[in-house]
């Protein structure tokens, strides 16, 4: 059975996407062929797709749904072959599962019309710090282990370990305690805090709201 | 009153003050690369949106015609949805219950959207009509319509 991952981030091998690609390649004996959407032309990438059982689409949510390259490739898709497969793997900066509820929505969609066996879609939240930080290794660390345990399930089964992918979902809302919190540290300018620090390290902190198109 | 027209097809429409059309104008996919956050805060690392950018935040309305490609947006008009992230704070706002970037102009124009295409299932126009409510509900834009294109060219007959 063969498998292919394309990497659908507009950043290819550097960021979050190739970092979780990676870990969850990690789980697996024989690791499978990488592409990356940015770099190949949409229409033959799509062509070759008909080549593979399973096709495992990883990608951050851009605007809610998928970066625009990565939708120019599934514009030129075609109808499933028999037994063909297709899931995907998302990971997002906002911390609720509820932001991809209309990627997750749509991907489901997308599988049905094109009469491809949908696996489903694993999404994760909270993930914007990983490779900006970066992150040390220990704040990351039950993520990379979860993300092996989700490739090596994949890699035995075909399919997306289903404790893992619900567990990555949430929290799917904030409660209302978690929203106090986050606007008590808004208050506190704790929120500001990352974004600051990089826009002072880049000389633009004094430029952060300018609105250039007024 | 200004208004700005962004169409996939052609529509009759009333005069307007910015015409983008999707089919003429080249731009590039988003690379996800910041710029327009950290090095040069509110600006693309490409100037080919300019135009449409300056048009948009000083719209009071924006129609938009759009091609249903596979039950949903087109990859051209993804990339220009990628691509609007310069005019939005990186910053989090929690203020509605939810995570959203903060607005980074003082205000953003009423969006329409008119779509033409086909849909196999209600389920799959729904989930349409969902998604360019909430992609321009996070654009931060106060009165959003979506409609098929027949709507507006049926108004026009009985007008």
């Amino acid at each position: 059975m063969s498998t292919i991952i394309l990497n659908a981030s507009p950043n290819g091998s550097k960021g979050n996407t190739q970092w979780f690609i990676e870990h969850f390649h990690a789980g697996y004996t024989l690791p499978c062929q990488v592409r990356y959407v940015v770099k190949e032309n949409p229409e033959s990438l799509a062509a070759d797709l008909v080549n593979f059982d399973t096709i495992l689409i990883f990608l951050p949510l851009y605007v809610h749904a998928m970066p625009g390259i990565l939708r120019k490739v599934m514009e030129k898709m075609q109808p499933a072959r028999r037994g063909q497969s297709i899931g995907f793997v998302m990971q997002a900066g906002f911390d609720e599962g509820q932001q991809s509820q209309y990627a997750l929505k749509y991907f489901h969609l997308f599988a049905k019309r094109m009469g491809y066996r949908y696996l489903g879609t694993v999404h994760k939240g909270g993930c914007a710090g990983i490779t900006l930080l970066p992150m040390p290794g220990f704040m990351t660390h039950k993520l990379r282990k979860k993300l092996a345990q989700l490739g090596k399930h994949f890699e035995q089964t075909g399919t997306f370990d289903a404790i893992i992918q619900k567990e990555f979902l949430q929290p799917y809302n904030l409660t209302n305690r978690q929203i106090r919190m986050m606007e008590f540290a808004g208050r506190l300018g704790l929120d500001e805090l990352i974004w600051n620090r990089m826009l002072k390290k880049a000389g633009t902190f004094d430029k952060r709201r300018d609105c250039p198109y007024l | 009153m200004r208004k700005i027209i962004v169409h996939e097809f052609p529509l009759a429409d009333a005069s307007s003050d910015y015409y983008f059309d999707m089919e003429k104008v080249d731009f590039h996919d988003c690379t996800g690369c910041w710029t327009c956050w950290k090095k040069r805060p509110g600006q693309c690392v490409f100037s080919d949106l300019d135009q449409f950018y300056h048009a948009y935040v000083n719209a009071d309305d924006v129609i938009f015609h759009l091609k249903v490609v596979q039950g949903f947006v087109s990859g051209n008009i993804k990339s220009l949805f990628d691509r609007m992230i310069p005019l939005f704070l990186p910053y989090t706002s929690y203020e509605k219950g939810e995570s959203m970037h903060l607005p980074r102009y003082p205000k953003y124009p009423d969006v329409t959207v008119y779509y033409k295409g086909n849909f196999i299932s209600k389920e799959e126009e729904e989930a349409f009509c969902n998604y360019i409510h909430r992609v321009f509900y996070q654009f931060h834009s106060k009165n959003i319509v979506v409609k098929p294109a027949e709507m507006k060219m049926e108004a026009e007959v009985m007008a």
